[in-house]
């Protein structure tokens, strides 16, 4: 495929009005014609079905009767997101608003380089102060109570969550790609290595790590004690359960996250690694300048992955802690299945499910206006 | 590209072929096991029950085919799936014309997730298994069927079942299953440390604690001779510890429910509370679940073990110490003692027809005649007084030793929204022995999250 | 490096010296990663009975095969195993397909209401699955449409997973290459069999990977959807094998399930992982 040869043997065209409309409708053809059949399934069996339980959430609606079901509006979302004698305090979880606010620098400086609009500026810095200095302030008062106090818990131990694994998981799978990125017989089975732990399903996961965590029954325990320590029990202490989840919940994935690295590192064009070499670049610098612009797509895949992935954990919680000790590690997803599947609450779950949906979105939509930015 | 290419090619080719040969296949199996029993519809009306019907059963209790297949003598089980599998081939073998075929084989966990499904879909098994503590859920649904008429007409004499277990079946003054066990907690003792601490009788029998100082007292006995744990029980895997709170309060002549509303946070339930946290923080390890203190037991390292009725026959076979399974002991006056039952629905279906309903009362029935098989083979305790008093069933494995239980065990209260308000306690409970949180302040949120769940 | 010289220079040897150690230290890493995995194994391999009492030996207590052999005899394993590989295995076929062509057109074909549509798609990616897998079972159980092949593939084969993947990998395909071809009168078909799909090898088998992976391990929607026992996937009718409270009974068994339900798997990936490396020769001289 010699490219520049075939450059200079383009065809000319003469663009007429005629042709112009032709050729967009031959390129919507093309295009409807390459989507559709993946749009005609994703219509019927994911659309319609979402659409479903999108409505859903405004009903309150039996699980084992379905035919039970009654109107009522934006019930469901005010007993998520309400309470009883609700009051707004300057101090109520400062800590975690003045960590919000703090993002209010980033946008400043975005605005002043440029990089944001300022009607951009203006919606971001508006939704900071409103979420962080405005709505976060809200909380029963005395005598009140929320009316659901799972809701924002299980929210904030996923956030918890979102945050903790999501920088770990992605920057190790960056890591162990760039590691494993040459032939060769050796890094094949090290590729295997690492990535095994994703063919598990996540019940034999779970009984892999329950039992090493174990102080009693575990590797992880006998090893402390080889060592002169105390065996801990992880997925009994409030402060170790999530840490001790994040670190399994790598183990399991980072596989993921290292193969769409290795396929992102096959697209860098290999002659600018070696024009670097010979400009005597350090590997440091071949990564900055070089490998990391290269991945730009592949990084902006992976993270959203990630995140998405992050906000609808599940399986690996509810069997290895069940949402405890003391509703430390209860997350988002187990509430929504305990409301439709325990409680037969189908409305509610749909409609808690649809918050959770959104704010997926948002940070999505962020994630890739920013990405976008790093021309 | 050109080798890619042609093997995605073939790829495809081999794939469409296998398809169009395989969903062949498929819709051909398919057909022979129809749900809802096709092969038995008969367009002259006709009940007549020799026709050939197929109904389905949902239980849990695993799959265990492979060493039962074709086995119809119950006394070669060894494990619950085996007793209820041999049990089904028997009654396959019988020549009734009814066959039953099993759905599922989930473990528990799972499996009230798929049931509630068939009932969203509109198809449910024709009879299926479920906990007591499930029920009021189903039935204030209407989604089961009364079954007392029906099966008094074919035999079953409700009068002969124990107490807790007609209680169990019973849901405003009619029956709704067929219960097929009482399981509940025992206290199992290792009577070699017992011994060494001297803390049994003449006969050798270990003596149980009659009061919270008495239990402390052996607590601190034990330790005093042996070094060993006293006390182990599953602190917050599968709300072991909430059941032992429940029969606590019960001990003292309380409840945690009243008209339906739920009052944990009471003066029973704080001494229940504060004695259990003195026993997870001086005569046991709050940080064992259920498999490391099954574990520490059999290796013959606690004293006591609270556990239930399942695991009798298992405990006698394994141990290498002397054992007892024994009732939990009357700490405060009155029994109380945390029980459950598994018992056999029907779910209300309107495509079912007349022939489908008969088998299942037929096999409902036939599970009615052998709930002793089931107890002995598994070390649950026998529902029917005729049984217990059976020679079979007090020479099976320490049944004696726990006829206390089998009287007086003591379900959990018959409300909708349950499941949620259990789960609720068992977490506020744990989180004081496990988290160290604050017993009134868990006692407070167990009651309003209870209260919650049972609302809806 | 020309091995002529008696004398290497020193800085000749150091780059081999440093990847030798770095992939000791890697390997060393692989081991301590493996050994959950190695656990496993040994656990398949030792008697429940033994179990019962110690389990923290990474070399089988009481060494026996009956584990293995219970779970290849029991049940309906060999349907079972069948059912996941057809499923399975049509799902990522058609995954593959459906996805790849919706790639190219998302990354390449500005087509009216791509804006729009695109978003769309990625959306799907954000919804919580027990959310909206209940109106989907009662689409399949109005249509009397479960307990077959079909309905554990076609909620499946429009993975908005395959769609975000090959845009992005189709997008970073340099212009030029396609260009080339559609300059040379091929319709856009044509360029996307012969060049754009060879191109994303690596993609395409990733995204084949997960796919299998993620379809073989489904749990939730084969247990709703395949309730009859010859229609258990390997996952389902495994868990199926469970007694209560197995892990403190029966816990050689339960590993034992897990490395044949995994094993499969594993051994495919390990053969298909070439494909995410593309050898030197290749890289420079295509592009």
């Amino acid at each position: 495929m010699s490219q520049k040869t075939i450059f200079s043997e383009r065809r000319p065209e003469v663009p007429t009005a005629g042709n112009r409309f032709a050729k967009s409708v031959k390129k919507d053809l093309a295009g409807w014609g390459f989507i559709g059949p993946f749009m005609l399934i994703y219509l019927v069996f994911l659309v319609w079905p979402i659409l479903q339980a999108i409505g859903l959430g405004f009903f309150k609606i039996d699980l084992l009767v379905i035919t039970d079901r009654t109107f009522i509006g934006l019930q469901n979302y005010f007993r998520m997101f309400w309470g009883e004698n609700m009051e707004w305090t300057l101090g109520n979880m400062w800590e975690w608003r003045i960590a919000g606010l703090l993002l209010l620098i980033p946008v400043f400086r975005g605005w002043r380089s440029k990089t944001l609009s300022t009607l951009e500026s203006v919606v971001y810095s508006v939704s900071l102060v409103v979420i962080f200095a405005g709505v976060m302030g809200l909380a029963p008062g005395e005598g009140g109570r929320w009316n659901d106090s799972l809701f924002w818990l299980s929210f904030g131990n996923t956030v918890l969550f979102v945050l903790l694994s999501t920088p770990v998981i992605v920057g190790m799978g960056l890591l162990l790609a760039m590691a494993l990125n040459r032939p060769g017989r050796w890094t094949g089975v090290l590729r295997t290595v690492f990535f095994a732990p994703y063919v598990l399903s996540v019940s034999v996961l779970t009984l892999i790590w329950a039992f090493l965590l174990n102080p009693q029954l575990g590797l992880i325990g006998t090893f402390l004690e080889f060592i002169g320590l105390e065996p801990i029990s992880f997925l009994t202490s409030p402060t170790l359960a999530m840490p001790a989840i994040v670190i399994a919940t790598l183990w399991w994935t980072v596989g993921f996250n290292v193969v769409l690295y290795l396929a992102g590192l096959q697209d860098i064009d290999k002659s600018l690694y070696e024009a670097a070499e010979i400009d005597g670049a350090s590997f440091w610098q071949r990564f900055r300048d070089v490998t990391w612009p290269g991945l730009r797509r592949t990084t902006l895949l992976v993270m959203v992955l990630q995140i998405i992935a992050s906000f609808q954990i599940f399986g690996q919680v509810f069997i290895m802690t069940r949402g405890g000790p003391n509703g430390a590690t209860r997350v988002s997803i187990q509430h929504i299945y305990e409301s439709a599947f325990r409680d037969f609450n189908l409305g509610y779950a749909s409609a808690m499910s649809v918050f959770l949906f959104l704010v997926m979105i948002v940070f999505s939509v962020l994630q890739f206006r920013f990405s976008r930015d790093e021309t | 590209m050109l080798k890619t290419k042609k093997q995605m090619v073939q790829l495809l080719a081999v794939g469409a072929v296998s398809a169009l040969i395989l969903s062949g296949c498929a819709a051909a199996e398919e057909d022979t096991s129809t749900d809802s029993g096709d092969t038995s519809s008969d367009s002259s009306g006709d009940t007549a029950s020799n026709e050939e019907v197929t109904i389905e059963l949902a239980r849990f209790f695993g799959d265990c085919d492979d060493t039962t297949e074709g086995v119809t003598d119950v006394n070669e089980a060894t494990t619950e799936c085996e007793v209820i599998q041999i049990l089904t081939n028997a009654f396959n073998a019988e020549d009734n014309g009814y066959t039953v075929e099993k759905l599922g084989g989930q473990a528990w966990g799972d499996y009230y997730t798929q049931l509630g499904t068939t009932f969203s879909g509109g198809n449910p098994p024709d009879v299926a298994v479920m906990h007591q503590h499930r029920l009021p859920d189903y039935v204030g649904r209407g989604l089961l069927t009364p079954v007392t008429a029906p099966l008094n007409a074919i035999g079953v004499d409700w009068s002969d079942y124990t107490a807790p277990a007609l209680g169990a079946a019973t849901y405003e003054g009619e029956q709704y299953g067929v219960p097929f066990d009482i399981h509940g907690s025992l206290w199992h003792v290792n009577v070699d440390i017992y011994e060494e601490a001297g803390l049994v009788d003449a006969a050798g029998e270990p003596i149980m604690p009659n009061s919270p100082d008495e239990l402390l007292e052996q607590c601190q006995a034990v330790q005093d001779a042996t070094g060993k744990q006293y006390f182990a029980h599953d602190w917050f895997e599968f709300g072991i510890g909430a059941r032992l709170f429940l029969g606590l309060v019960w001990q003292q002549g309380g409840d945690i429910t009243e008209d339906g509303v739920a009052n944990p946070d009471s003066p029973e339930g704080a001494e229940a509370l504060s004695l259990l946290n003195q026993l997870a923080n001086d005569c046991s390890n709050p940080e064992q679940g259920y498999t490391d203190s099954d574990a520490s037991f059999k290796a013959g390292d606690v004293a006591v073990l609270h556990n239930g009725t399942w695991i009798v026959d298992e405990y006698d076979r394994v141990s290498d110490f002397e054992y007892r399974a024994m009732d939990i002991p009357n700490l405060y006056g009155n029994f109380g003692s945390w029980g459950d039952s598994h018992m056999w629905v029907m779910p209300t279906d309107s495509s079912r027809s007349a022939a489908e309903e008969e088998a299942s009362l037929a096999f409902m029935a036939y599970l009615y005649e052998n709930v002793g098989n089931w107890a002995i083979g598994t070390g649950h305790i026998a529902p029917r007084e005729s049984i217990i008093e059976s020679a079979d069933y007090s020479n099976a494995v320490q049944r004696d030793n726990y006829a206390g239980t089998a009287a007086y065990a003591r379900m959990v209260p018959a409300v909708p929204g349950w499941a949620g308000a259990w789960d609720a306690l068992s977490e506020e409970l744990n989180a004081t022995w496990v988290a160290g949180k604050d017993q009134a302040q868990a006692l407070a949120d167990a009651e309003s999250r209870m209260n919650d769940a049972l609302a809806d | 490096m020309s091995q002529t010289a008696v004398n290497p220079t020193p800085r000749l040897l150091k780059p081999k010296v440093k990847q030798t150690l770095f992939l000791s230290l890697l390997s060393v890493f692989a081991a301590i990663w493996i050994l959950p995995l190695i656990w496993m194994f040994s656990l398949a391999f030792s008697s429940n009975e033994a179990l019962q009492v110690s389990t923290n030996s990474l070399t089988p207590v009481d060494p026996t095969a009956e584990n293995l052999i219970a779970v290849i005899q029991g049940g309906l394993t060999p349907r079972w195993m069948l059912n996941s590989v057809i499923v399975t295995g049509f799902t990522t076929l058609f995954t593959l397909i459906l996805s790849a062509m919706a790639g190219y057109a998302f990354a390449r074909i500005p087509f009216r209401g791509k804006k729009i549509v695109y978003p769309l798609v990625l959306a799907g990616l954000m919804v919580p699955r027990e959310a909206m897998f209940i109106p989907l079972f009662l689409m399949f159980a109005e249509a009397d449409y479960h307990n077959t092949y079909e309905a554990l593939m076609l909620p499946r084969i429009a993975a908005p997973l395959g769609v975000f993947i090959m845009t992005q990998f189709m997008a970073a395909i340099p212009m030029e290459i396609e260009e080339a071809s559609r300059v040379d009168g091929a319709s856009r078909w044509r360029t996307f069999w012969s060049v754009m799909m060879p191109m994303s090898v690596p993609a395409m088998t990733a995204l084949g990977i997960f796919t299998y992976i993620l379809t073989w391990n489904d749990f939730l929607w084969p247990l709703v959807s395949a309730t009859q026992r010859e229609m258990f996937t390997i996952t389902t009718g495994l868990a199926s094998l469970q007694g209560n409270f197995a892990q403190a009974t029966e816990l050689g068994s339960l590993m034992a399930r897990g490395v044949v339900a995994s094993l499969p798997l594993l051994i495919l990936f390990f053969i298909f992982q070439k494909q995410l490396v593309r050898g030197i020769s290749i890289g420079s001289g295509g592009k």
